[in-house]
């Protein structure tokens, strides 16, 4: 047991204090760059916004289907769904295209680097800075005991089985920062601050998702549903009702 | 959607601030939550908020909010000078502002000058060609120069691309009522009842209009859908009874004669008539004579 | 809100204090080296009173429920909302002036 390890407070003032306010500042720092470089809002395509609207309209049809009249309901899925002109309709050359259609935008390609870029280069640089000036020590303990697992997430850089897991390496401070100061950010930049770094990389994984695919998802969904009017249910529904309200 | 209980509220806040109890900035919240058409109280209550620089200021940045809600309150009032001032307080604070801009065209359309309203709509347009409520306003002020053709061609152009705006649906359908064009008003009516199905007011309207349609399928469908409001209001909705006492009198009418299944579907118009009757007994004694020979003449129909 | 609120925290507190007993009683079992088999009858008692105060308190504290009867006055739609984005001023009230001498000061 290392119980009785005692850290420098030297390595509190020129480390661990360091460290963090200098995350804070890159942070910071980058949310003004990438504001810098935003190019100015673009509009939206119509072809986009309609076929958001289309798809939010389609799935109303999907959940109330039963609402409304049979014939309605026929006269409707035949306009979505019908093989010649139906808005949920995809012709088959067009589906593909899509996607290269997007990377093939110049604007969008150089937008998705900027981000990329913004992101990419500070993170590499301190992290090649902390690598460099505070690799391989000691440098907090968290206050509770926590079990072996979390050795590599805590003490990323030292090569020790022997010390208490509840002891941070530098190297790991880093990373506690880089991940966990979100909340931090979005206290001081407001709260949608173009800082956050879990939610970029979800959106990077999605990027080419392409929205003709969700057309032909939504046309499925509608081709398989049965319509069966709900209200000649509610006539006894409302009699039930009006019986207790009578008596 | 305005519930009973947010209703009662509104009306208890009003009479409130009316007597001098105060709350006159929960009731223009309340207003502007529930989209309630207030105006001339919503003028009152925040001139006397705004013209009070000590309350003013405890609003914080709500303020220009409210600065808005007002102005607009002002126009409708015909009051286009008091809401050019505030029109004027909000462009010095947020220059260039779009929405702001909007506000002036609608001061030019308050004012009656619609080609000056039209051609400030339009470079708002050209800046951002998918802004909805300047989209949207266009339509209105179609109607307001009463050129409803232009409005619902508008209508139609705009629902072709937002074809989720269930605002706009509304519009489209009441005016199609007013035109009485109930087939296209049915339409929409059902675009509504299928982006809300729990809203006991849309399925009132659809059935008024298939009501007004008549045809005996029609006039089925439609007391499917009177007894679908009573299921979802309780029967507190008496509007939804009377359709339902309506709705059987005219089928009766148009199937007398060979009335097979008929029987078993007079319970709901019986019961629906006793339950008028006791609403009327406890809310309106006085005209429960006219209800009781109104059902009668139904009866003998 | 204060009673209930006093009644979270003390069953916050009992259930904490059952964790430590049990931790305690875990340390005693290997000292006298015996086979854990469960825990003691008085951190049993603990951990239901713990869980009923907490359940109590989390029911009670964060609101009243909510009415989910679509014909109960919270939730019965009276009235639409007026369509806001489509109103037109040029209506009958501007034969009717409203007398409104209001001015911004």
């Amino acid at each position: 047991m290392a119980e009785d390890l005692v850290l420098d407070t030297a390595i509190r003032d020129w480390v661990l204090i360091p460290l963090s306010v200098v995350m804070v500042l890159i942070g910071v720092l980058r949310y003004f760059v990438s504001k810098l470089m935003r190019s100015s809002s673009q509009l939206p395509d119509p072809k986009i916004v309609k076929e958001g609207q289309v798809i939010i309209r389609a799935r109303n049809l999907r959940a109330a289907a039963n609402f409304i009249p049979a014939k309605s309901f026929r006269a409707r899925k035949v306009y979505y769904s019908n093989e010649e002109n139906g808005l949920l309709f995809v012709p088959k050359g067009q589906a593909q295209n899509a996607q290269a259609q997007m990377f093939s935008d110049p604007n969008m390609a150089m937008d998705m680097m900027k981000k990329n870029l913004s992101m990419i280069i500070p993170q590499t640089l301190t992290f090649a800075w902390v690598n460099f000036f505070f690799s391989g020590f000691v440098a907090a303990k968290i206050p509770f005991p926590l079990t072996q697992r979390f050795r590599s997430m805590l003490q990323n850089g030292i090569d020790l089985s022997t010390v208490d897991v509840s002891y941070v390496s530098s190297r790991s401070w880093y990373f506690l920062n880089l991940f966990g100061l979100r909340g931090l950010f979005s206290l001081i930049l407001g709260e949608e601050n173009a800082t956050d770094d879990t939610q970029r990389m979800m959106q990077m994984s999605g990027f080419g998702m392409d929205p003709s695919k969700s057309l032909s998802a939504e046309k499925d969904g509608l081709d398989i549903v049965q319509h069966e009017w709900a209200l000649p249910k509610f006539e006894q529904r409302a009699e039930a009702a009006l019986r207790k309200l009578v008596s | 959607m305005v519930s009973k209980t947010e209703e009662e509220q509104v009306n208890r806040l009003e009479s409130q601030v009316e007597n001098g109890g105060g709350g006159a900035w929960e009731y223009l919240c309340l207003v502007r939550k529930l989209k309630l058409r207030r105006s001339d109280k919503v003028l009152k209550f925040g001139l006397s908020i705004l013209n009070d620089p000590k309350k003013r200021s405890a609003l914080g940045p709500e303020e220009w909010t409210l600065y808005e809600e007002v102005a607009v309150a002002a126009m409708d009032c015909q009051c286009p000078d008091v809401a050019k001032e505030f029109t004027k307080v909000l462009q010095k604070k947020f220059p260039g502002s779009k929405r702001v801009g909007r506000l002036e065209a609608m001061l030019l359309e308050a004012k009656g000058s619609w080609a000056e309203a039209e051609k400030a709509y339009m470079s708002l347009l050209e800046d951002n060609p998918l802004d909805q409520i300047v989209h949207k306003r266009r339509a209105a002020m179609a109607k307001a120069q009463g050129n409803i053709p232009l409005a619902i061609e508008s209508l139609n152009k705009y629902l072709e691309i937002f074809m989720a705006d269930q605002d706009a649906w509304r519009e489209l359908a009441e005016i199609y009522v007013s035109l009485q064009m109930y087939k296209q008003a049915a339409f929409c009516y059902e675009e509504l009842i299928l982006s809300q199905p729990t809203i006991p007011l849309f399925h009132l309207s659809y059935a008024d209009v298939l009501y007004t349609l008549g045809g005996l399928e029609n006039l089925q469908t439609a007391k499917k859908y009177y007894a679908s409001t009573i299921d979802l209001t309780g029967g507190k909705n008496t509007r939804a009874l009377f359709g339902i006492c309506l709705c059987t009198a005219a089928i009766g009418q148009l199937t007398k004669g060979r009335n097979k299944e008929d029987k078993e579907n007079s319970q709901l118009q019986s019961l629906s008539a006793v339950a008028l009757e006791k609403d009327y007994k406890q809310r309106n004694q006085s005209k429960h004579s006219l209800l009781t020979a109104t059902l009668k003449s139904l009866k003998l129909s | 809100m204060g009673v209930g609120f006093v009644v979270g925290v003390l069953g916050v507190l009992i259930l904490s204090h059952a964790a430590y007993s049990t931790i305690q009683y875990r340390a005693m079992l290997k000292i006298t080296e015996e086979e854990f088999s469960g825990p003691p009858i008085n951190v049993v008692v603990e951990l239901i009173a713990g869980l009923m105060l907490c359940m109590w308190a989390a029911l009670t504290v964060p609101g009243k429920f909510l009415s989910i009867l679509s014909h109960s006055d919270e939730n019965r739609v009276v009235a639409l909302p007026e369509n806001l984005d489509f109103m037109i001023f040029n209506h009958r009230g501007k034969a009717i002036p409203m007398g409104i001498d209001a001015k911004l000061k």
